[in-house]
């Protein structure tokens, strides 16, 4: 039996975790469920040893478990098939299904032949067609998932810990891996199903552990739970922190279109359709992974799509975010280090890009004035710097953000596209940064957010389109509350498996 | 707190410091070659450094915009692309005044033509840059022997010849040129659109291009004014030495980097500067050149250049990797 007891992670101010307990039962399997940002990511990593508690312990059969060592989580029997996958791209499948469990030979060099030999038999457990020898990176994403699985599966585990294992999968890999699941639980392993599909959830998990804000809800045995209990187990009432919206934006709302985008098409998105008006703001919700990040970045000529787009005085896809900046659409990264500020050059030089981005590049690049309209700027959005030209990187997180917004509002936008405009910034940035999008709508910008934060989206947004597969399939208006958002991405992901889940858990 | 703050202000300003560093130690070279050879500081020789220098600082600054545009950026096509160019303007003019004007603009546009070729590889076809540029620089290298049979012919015009190796005022034409050529380039990074955006994309590429920067348009175009660069330098090195050998060119590759960095620009992009290169360049020249007068060997000269380069490099990078 494997127990957690009191399992609490702060990431600096921030609780990631409050003290979580529950118990694998070998010959069970049981479902971990949560909306986003419950805290299941963290639990899942602190298992497989990779994020240490800062609270809390792990019992192995008796046995306590160091925490944060992934090593001694591996020789417990603790298997982990991460959701975001822990595969180095340039080994190949072979190597990385072994990586740390490599068989030995007498002189402690690395058994090759064995690699092979060994991994030839998992993939074969998991008819993968694949040959061992290929570079991971080669793989579509699909199967790399499964070699995720399949890493953890080698290591022959007493308690497997699946991480959203399905979401990548084709259905016949769904159906398979179950089939080997159950296998393992017969042997009498214990798993844990982390997933927000329902409907795999009740096919095959006997009991479901809820966690909502970081703490556990409830353990429930799944056949005395409705869906509906689970649903209410995982929302909650939650208490809003944030102010009531302003409806500054409604005066000028419908007078004009800032942007129209149609049936957006490729391998993430299945035919989005939105439309943007001046002085709205859109919001973007659903859980997590459900191409919220596509949609923007196709939005913005970011990666290739199929469809159609218009903005004032422009028709057609945007071939690059550069050509997108040139009709005024514009972007902030929810990657703020690696694709947002540039930390070794200066404040001033920060925000000017947004002016001088699209410029001729033999034009003269700085005027007089556009001194004084930095500084205003920096002022206006309460940057705390000792001088213009330092140094970006050395500014706080929140503050760099502020910069990402200067930037913007000096470009002068039509339309901004953001994504996670709050993440890892500290609460009254996060309320100065939310009366800042209102003020850029007040002005007539069309603003289109994505957020995993459900409490911001129904605090700031006009409306809120929910995505889930790559589609949109509800659209909340009116009187935005936190639980209804969370309520309909559940549901989306609920009503839009509906029909094909059925029979698929009717196979099993 | 307010200590740690201080030191940080400093460190920020590292690239004004390392050139500080640079101009203190080519000073330092000098004063040296003067203390063991009096005619090391005389005016005109300290003229002639300068000049050779600038064929040098020539060469380095289509280098210095490579590798401020980031990614991994180098150009080790320079060398090819100078010997092409001399030979190009040599054949092309075959001696001749009147020739001169076609021969200079053939060989500027092949110049560009090439950089363009480096650029588009390096940005669309995603090679690195190190492996483009030096492919390029051995297919530049096998059409020079082609199109010289080996034996390259002409030589330059005396108009050539006298910016090569006349003066004005008692000083080199080739100072002269070089100085506006400096000056150019100063003001296109200090004030043009084009140079300011260098700097930020060098530094983050990738947001770069998420704030709408055209990268590619400016990454390519950096590539061409590199091979423009070099096209300069090889059409001035023909009316410095008069005549063409093959691959004249190669003694700048690894020297124009070395003058980039030991200038003080980042070889990972985004900090730096022309006028580093410029003191990068003399400063390296002053050093071979003082090597020489102290009759050294060729085996001791490249020790104690490599020993200079590594001691000054050490001091630059004495830095925080992040902050």
């Amino acid at each position: 039996m494997l127990t957690i007891e009191g399992l609490r992670k702060e990431y600096g101010a921030v609780v990631a975790l409050q003290g979580a307990s529950l118990s694998l039962v070998p010959g069970t399997i049981h479902a971990l469920l949560g909306a986003n940002g419950s805290g299941k990511s963290t639990l899942v990593k602190m298992l497989g040893g990779v994020v240490r508690p800062t609270e809390g312990m792990i019992w192995v059969d008796e046995q306590r478990l160091e925490t944060g060592s992934p090593a001694h989580a591996i020789h417990q029997g603790i298997a982990v098939s991460y959701q975001e996958t822990s595969l180095v791209p340039s080994m190949s499948v072979a190597d990385n299904l072994l990586l740390g469990i490599e068989p030995t030979g007498k002189a402690g060099y690395v058994a090759r032949r064995a690699i092979r030999e060994r991994a030839a038999e998992i993939l074969d457990q998991l008819e993968l067609n694949i040959p061992p020898d290929v570079p991971v990176a080669e793989l579509p994403t699909n199967a790399q998932h499964l070699l995720e699985i399949g890493k953890a599966l080698v290591k022959r585990p007493k308690y497997l810990v699946l991480d959203e294992a399905t979401a990548a999968l084709r259905r016949e890999e769904v159906k398979r891996l179950f089939s080997i699941v159950c296998g393992l639980r017969d042997e009498g392993a214990a798993i844990l199903f982390v997933s927000h599909r329902f409907d795999e959830v009740y096919a095959i998990c006997d009991r479901a552990t809820v966690l909502r804000n970081g703490a556990v809800v409830g353990t429930r045995s799944l056949s005395k739970t409705s869906r509906e209990e689970l649903i209410q187990d995982m929302i909650g009432q939650r208490i809003s922190l944030e102010p009531v919206r302003q409806e500054t934006g409604n005066s000028i709302k419908k007078q004009s279109l800032r942007l129209k985008a149609r049936s957006l098409t490729n391998s993430e998105l299945g035919g989005v359709d939105l439309e943007v008006s001046a002085g709205e703001i859109v919001g973007i919700g659903g859980l997590q992974g459900q191409g919220q990040t596509a949609l923007l970045r196709a939005l913005i000529g970011a990666i290739l799509v199929r469809g159609d787009l218009e903005t004032e005085g422009h028709r057609g896809l945007f071939r690059n975010p550069s050509h997108a900046a040139e009709s005024g659409v514009r972007f902030i990264s929810g990657d703020r280090g690696r694709e947002g500020v540039f930390g070794q050059r200066s404040i001033y030089e920060n925000i000017m890009i947004g002016r001088i981005a699209t410029s001729p590049l033999w034009q003269r690049a700085w005027q007089r004035g556009k001194n004084r309209a930095v500084r205003d700027l920096v002022e206006q959005l309460k940057i705390v710097h000792h001088s213009l030209t330092q140094e970006v990187r050395g500014l706080s997180g929140g503050n760099q953000q502020k910069v990402l917004f200067a930037r913007t509002l000096a470009s002068r936008p039509n339309v901004v596209i953001l994504d996670d405009p709050t993440k890892g910034v500290d609460v009254s940035t996060r309320m100065e940064i939310h009366r800042l999008l209102r003020s850029m709508a007040g002005a007539g910008v069309g603003l289109l957010i994505a957020s995993s934060d459900d409490e911001e989206l129904a605090g700031v947004c006009d409306r809120v389109l929910i995505m889930y597969e790559g589609r949109i399939v509800r659209e909340l208006t009116g009187d935005l509350q936190p639980s209804h958002i969370t309520k309909a991405s559940i549901e989306g992901a609920q009503s839009e498996k509906g029909k094909g889940a059925e029979t698929r858990a009717d196979s099993l | 707190m307010a200590f740690t703050e201080r030191v940080k202000q400093r460190l920020g300003q590292s690239s004004r410091n390392s050139l500080g560093i640079a101009v203190g130690v080519a000073v330092l070279l000098t004063a040296v070659g003067g203390a063991f050879n009096r005619g090391f500081v005389s005016p005109s020789n300290l003229l002639n450094l300068l000049a050779i220098s600038s064929l040098l600082g020539l060469a380095a600054a289509g280098q210095t915009l490579v590798v401020l545009s980031g990614g991994e950026g180098i150009d080790l096509s320079i060398g090819a692309v100078i010997s092409l160019s001399a030979v190009l303007t040599s054949q092309i003019s075959n001696g001749q005044n009147g020739l001169l004007l076609p021969a200079v603009v053939v060989t500027l546009v092949v110049g560009v033509l090439l950089g363009l070729v480096n650029g588009l590889g390096i940005y669309l076809a995603q090679v690195p840059p190190l492996i483009m540029t030096l492919g390029m620089s051995s297919v530049i290298e096998g059409i020079v022997l082609v199109y010289t049979q080996g034996q390259p012919k002409g030589q330059a015009p005396p108009f050539l010849a006298a910016l090569g190796t006349g003066q004005v005022l008692g000083i080199p034409w080739l100072i002269i040129v070089w100085a506006m050529f400096t000056l150019i380039i100063w003001y296109v990074l200090k004030y043009l659109v084009y140079g300011r955006l260098l700097f930020l994309v060098g530094d983050n590429r990738s947001a770069g291009r998420m704030s709408g920067v055209p990268v590619a348009k400016l990454v390519v175009g950096t590539y061409a004014l590199s091979g423009f660069f070099s096209a300069c330098t090889g059409i001035l090195f023909l009316g410095y030495t008069n005549t063409t050998y093959l691959n004249i060119g190669d003694v700048y590759i690894l020297p124009s980097v070395a003058a980039v960095v030991v200038g003080g620009t980042a070889l990972s992009g985004g900090r730096g500067g022309y006028i580093g290169t410029v003191v990068g360049a003399i400063l390296l020249t002053v050093l071979d050149s003082l090597l020489t007068t102290l009759h050294m060997g060729e085996a001791t000269r490249g020790i104690i250049n490599g020993v200079v380069l590594l001691v000054l490099l050490s001091i630059y990078t004495r830095q925080p990797k992040d902050a």
